[in-house]
């Protein structure tokens, strides 16, 4: 069972941070490169894009009208807003717009992995199931203002990488070499993540299952 | 005897009648000094009334003086020092009655005033720390990301070390290093080495390193005009590099930058540098000065910033002169060295 390579976009005006996001991705997706939202939307024109990986600040078109036109002509397409420098608005704002998260830099390489493979995950159930796009926020926005925004983001984005994790691990019976191919991640990085997350993969081995296969 | 007799009664007659007359005279004169002295009485107490009503007006006008035009004399006073910006005013009327009662709610007023003051202020103050902190979040984030991505993909991967990875993270690094720089240069105060500086041979001289660099080969440049001015030569060199080097970017591949150096007037020296670029954006205008704020990818957003906290510091100021689709100038000025200090 080999995770499909996805077509991943990403949109960086910083050249330092595009070629990063690369060799973080490469390995197993199909990456494609643009500097700003303008050149975004050219290679959307041209080809598909299961997830765009686009920085907020950028010169002429940002990040915020980037997903706002990416949902509108290309729903089923899954964006995930990156920003070095977060804020309770800004995030609200994203996930209104239908971004499907939002990451703070300097990120884990680890973790950017995991919400591509999460990202598509949700692509690939919506386009088998052919939802309506629905820009439902992971939480309220009374929630986020609360809460200061890291802890409110950081905590739900736990929870699902939590939830996700289990699941992915459940599937394939404990088997991290397995699980870690089909989501389309390092073998070494599932591993770091499900320490970090307090996953032990055991607990899904199941005796009496003939190896979860 | 008989005309006798008859002349006799007429003289007594005529007595009679003159003593009858000198009475009535007198009488009349009698009248008349009654009446004067009468007149002269009621002269006499019109005037002794009149300062009477004098004297009692000017009391009771210094009374009112005292207990009510001098205290909203002070209040007036102090309500326009207030009105003037100083919230220090205080009113002292120490008395019981209303005028007492309106300058201690005058005082009140003035104590809760300066709260509000001293709120305000702590607010600007800390959302400009806000949108400070941000800016500097954004610009040491990002590099430090690339940084910690590289390093942490190189630790976890067996393959060989890519140089290129290597390269960006000392690209980043450097990076983090001019932000920090750029910080320290705009909070720095003073430190001013003032010379003579013949600007004319600054830029000169910055436009050839620039074009050392290999910025914008294409591009046109043209200098004009010469002038000497009092400053920290290192600081305005950079400011003039700031300016120059923006204005090579703004024109892209092709077009003219122009340096105009304008001849000392009332002590003040301009230089103007233009090109022909496509602009700032309208909502940029009000901005680009703001540290941090940049329009340019590869900007920190520190340069103009930098270039006007200089130029400031000089006793002159960087400003954006004009700018339209066809190009935009910006304008430097600063004390000229023929003036003497400003």
């Amino acid at each position: 069972v080999t995770a499909d390579r996805a077509r991943i976009l990403i949109v960086d005006d910083k050249e330092n941070m595009r070629a990063l996001l690369r060799d973080i991705l490469a390995p197993r997706h199909d990456v494609v490169l643009a500097a700003d939202g303008t050149a975004a939307v050219a290679l959307l024109e041209s080809e598909s894009y299961e997830v765009v990986l686009t920085d907020v600040r950028m010169p002429s078109l940002d990040g915020f009208e980037l997903v706002r036109l990416v949902k509108e002509r290309w729903p089923l397409t899954e964006v995930v807003m990156m920003t070095a420098f977060a804020s309770v608005p800004a995030a609200v704002e994203a996930i209104r717009r239908g971004a499907y998260d939002y990451i703070q830099k300097p990120f884990d390489p680890d973790d950017v992995g995991l919400v591509v493979t999460r990202a598509l995950e949700r692509h690939r159930e919506r386009a088998s199931a052919r939802i309506a796009p629905t820009a439902s926020p992971p939480a309220s926005e009374s929630e986020l203002a609360v809460l200061s925004y890291r802890e409110a983001l950081a905590s739900a984005r736990d929870r699902g990488s939590r939830d996700y994790l289990s699941a992915l691990l459940k599937a394939f019976g404990g088997n991290v070499s397995r699980a870690a191919e089909r989501a389309g991640l390092e073998r070494e990085s599932l591993h770091r993540l499900l320490r970090r997350h307090g996953i032990q993969a055991g607990v899904f081995r199941d005796p009496g299952q003939s190896g979860g296969d | 005897m008989l005309h006798d007799q008859i002349l006799q009664i007429a003289m007594e007659a005529q007595d009679d009648a003159e003593a009858l007359a000198r009475q009535a005279e007198a009488s009349m004169e009698d009248l008349n000094r009654h009446v004067r002295a009468t007149q002269h009485g009621a002269i006499l107490l019109t005037i002794i009334a009149h300062v009477v009503a004098l004297v009692t007006a000017v009391i009771v006008g210094l009374y009112l003086y005292s207990t009510m035009a001098r205290p909203i004399a002070k209040l007036a006073a102090a309500a326009a020092r207030v009105g003037a910006g100083d919230l220090e005013t205080e009113i002292h009327i120490e008395r019981d009655d209303e005028l007492g009662r309106l300058s201690r709610r005058f005082n009140q007023m003035m104590t809760s005033m300066k709260e509000h003051q001293k709120k305000l202020l702590q607010t600007e103050r800390l959302v400009g720390l806000a949108s400070m902190s941000a800016g500097i979040a954004h610009e040491l984030n990002n590099p430090i990301g690339v940084i910690l991505g590289y390093a942490k993909l190189l630790r976890r991967r067996e393959e060989p070390v890519d140089p290129k990875m290597l390269a960006a993270i000392e690209e980043e690094a450097e990076r983090c290093h001019q932000v920090i720089e750029g910080l320290l240069e705009l909070t720095r105060g003073g430190g001013l080495r003032a010379t003579p500086i013949d600007l004319r041979a600054v830029v000169d001289d910055v436009v050839g390193r620039l074009r050392v660099k290999g910025a914008a080969p294409d591009v046109v440049v043209e200098v004009h005009g010469h002038a000497s001015a009092q400053g920290d030569e290192t600081k305005l060199r950079q400011v003039v590099t700031n300016l120059v080097a923006n204005a090579f970017e703004a024109c892209g591949r092709q077009g003219a930058v122009v340096v105009l150096i304008d001849e000392p007037r009332a002590g003040v020296v301009t230089i103007e540098v233009s090109d022909t670029g496509t602009g700032v954006a309208t909502d940029a205008r009000d901005r680009i000065f703001e540290p941090f704020f940049t329009t340019k990818p590869a900007g920190s957003g520190l340069g103009l910033a930098i270039s006007r906290a200089i130029a400031r510091a000089h006793g002159g100021d960087v400003a954006l002169a004009s700018t339209s689709a066809r190009g935009t100038t910006f304008r430097v000025t600063l004390p000229s060295n023929e003036g003497g200090s400003s």
